[in-house]
């Protein structure tokens, strides 16, 4: 693992820090360009991708009470520790969720009508595919179980093999964006859609790599993100049982 | 209370409410930094004369530092709906000091929320 990466003048190059500025980085470059070719005007990119920034940060963090427990709470709940950058910016469930309620919220606020945050969702499967890259270099949340399999890798502190489950993350994020680049265009992945199955897609994925990450348990043997993937693809399911519903009464009418 | 929403005519009407919006994102939380900071001082005098109210002290502070999100919330949307470039100002200043909290991580290292508990005594936390 190389947390520090390399040094500048004596200056430490974190990679956790280097990856996620990285992210963020193709994350925008990517949401510029779907933007451009979907036609969404600039009034309407920018509040939203502010809103939700602003919501991300703060679901990010908050979602730490939840996944950590109550004695994160003076750090989590103290506005002014999102700007030290001596703490992580949090949780990257907490910050979809939070993101998607701040560019709702923003979307009903400019009275938009329909969504145009599809753009959203291939820019966010890449900049996760880049961010968890540092993720596994800083050894972050000892990186995984311990396993046999041929591509277990060391992990500091253990004498044994470790899954390397950021780079799960990463790989599926990367074969995610693809998947969500060729359904883009599909006529019924629109008006918010194509984000919505994006989200969809990494909660099933992050459930099952939850197994093999080393995060504390919450109930039932499963963990806090787990349980909160697990709400999320409820809700899903309900939303597009309750679409269907409304879309067959619509037909029989 | 129904909120009316400000029609801007001129550019400049915009641009002056940005800038509203940025300093009143300053201002607000330099007040609850200012709050929180004389309540610190406050919790300290206090311990020195009744450690027992140890509990009721860090709960305090604890709903201080909180109440930002609080407010910085509810102004943000309340400007969304009233004087709009107002918000924008409030979000992207955010943004902007967000951003740079992420580039300097790159030289600052973060740390993991798993071992946050113990930092939570550390000064600047």
């Amino acid at each position: 693992m190389h947390p520090i990466l390399f040094e500048i003048g004596g200056v430490p190059i974190y990679a956790h820090g280097l990856f996620l500025v990285l992210a963020l980085l193709v994350g925008t470059a990517m949401l510029g360009y779907e933007a451009r070719r979907r036609h969404w005007p600039r009034e309407e990119v920018v509040p939203i991708t502010l809103a939700a920034i602003f919501g991300g940060a703060i679901g990010a963090r908050l979602a730490i009470l939840f996944f950590n427990g109550w004695e994160t709470a003076p750090i989590v709940l103290n506005f002014f520790t999102i700007f030290d950058p001596r703490i992580g910016p949090g949780s990257i469930l907490g910050g979809v969720v939070g993101a998607y309620i701040g560019g709702y919220i923003a979307s009903r606020i400019i009275g938009k009508a329909g969504c145009a945050c599809d753009a959203f969702a291939p820019a966010m499967a890449l900049a996760m595919a880049v961010g968890r890259i540092g993720d596994f270099l800083a050894a972050e949340d000892g990186i995984g179980k311990p396993t046999n399999l041929p591509w277990g890798v060391p992990a500091p502190g253990v004498d044994y093999l470790v899954h390397p489950a950021p780079l799960y993350d990463s790989a599926f994020n990367l074969a995610w964006f693809a998947t969500l680049l060729l359904l883009r265009d599909h006529p019924q992945m629109q008006n918010g859609n194509l984000l919505k199955v994006g989200v969809i897609g990494y909660a099933a994925f992050r459930f099952l790599v939850e197994f093999v990450r080393n995060n504390p348990v919450l109930v039932l043997g499963l963990t806090g993100q787990q349980v909160f993937c697990l709400a999320l693809l409820v809700a899903a399911t309900l939303y597009y049982a309750r679409q269907n519903r409304n879309a067959r009464n619509a037909c029989a009418t | 209370m129904k909120l009316e929403r400000k029609t801007y005519a001129t550019r400049n009407q915009k641009v002056g409410d940005f800038v509203i919006g940025i300093a009143l994102w300053h201002v607000t939380l330099l007040i609850f930094w200012l709050l929180n900071v004389g309540l610190g001082i406050g919790v300290s005098v206090l311990l020195a004369s009744n450690p027992d109210l140890i509990a009721l002290a860090s709960t305090a502070t604890m709903l201080l530092s909180c109440l930002p999100f609080v407010a910085q919330i509810g102004l943000v949307i309340y400007f969304g709906l009233t004087r709009y470039w107002i918000a924008l100002g409030m979000l992207a200043t955010f943004a902007l000091y967000f951003v740079l909290t992420l580039c300097a991580m790159i030289i600052f290292g973060a740390a993991c929320f798993a071992i946050l508990g113990g930092l939570s005594g550390s000064p600047g936390f």
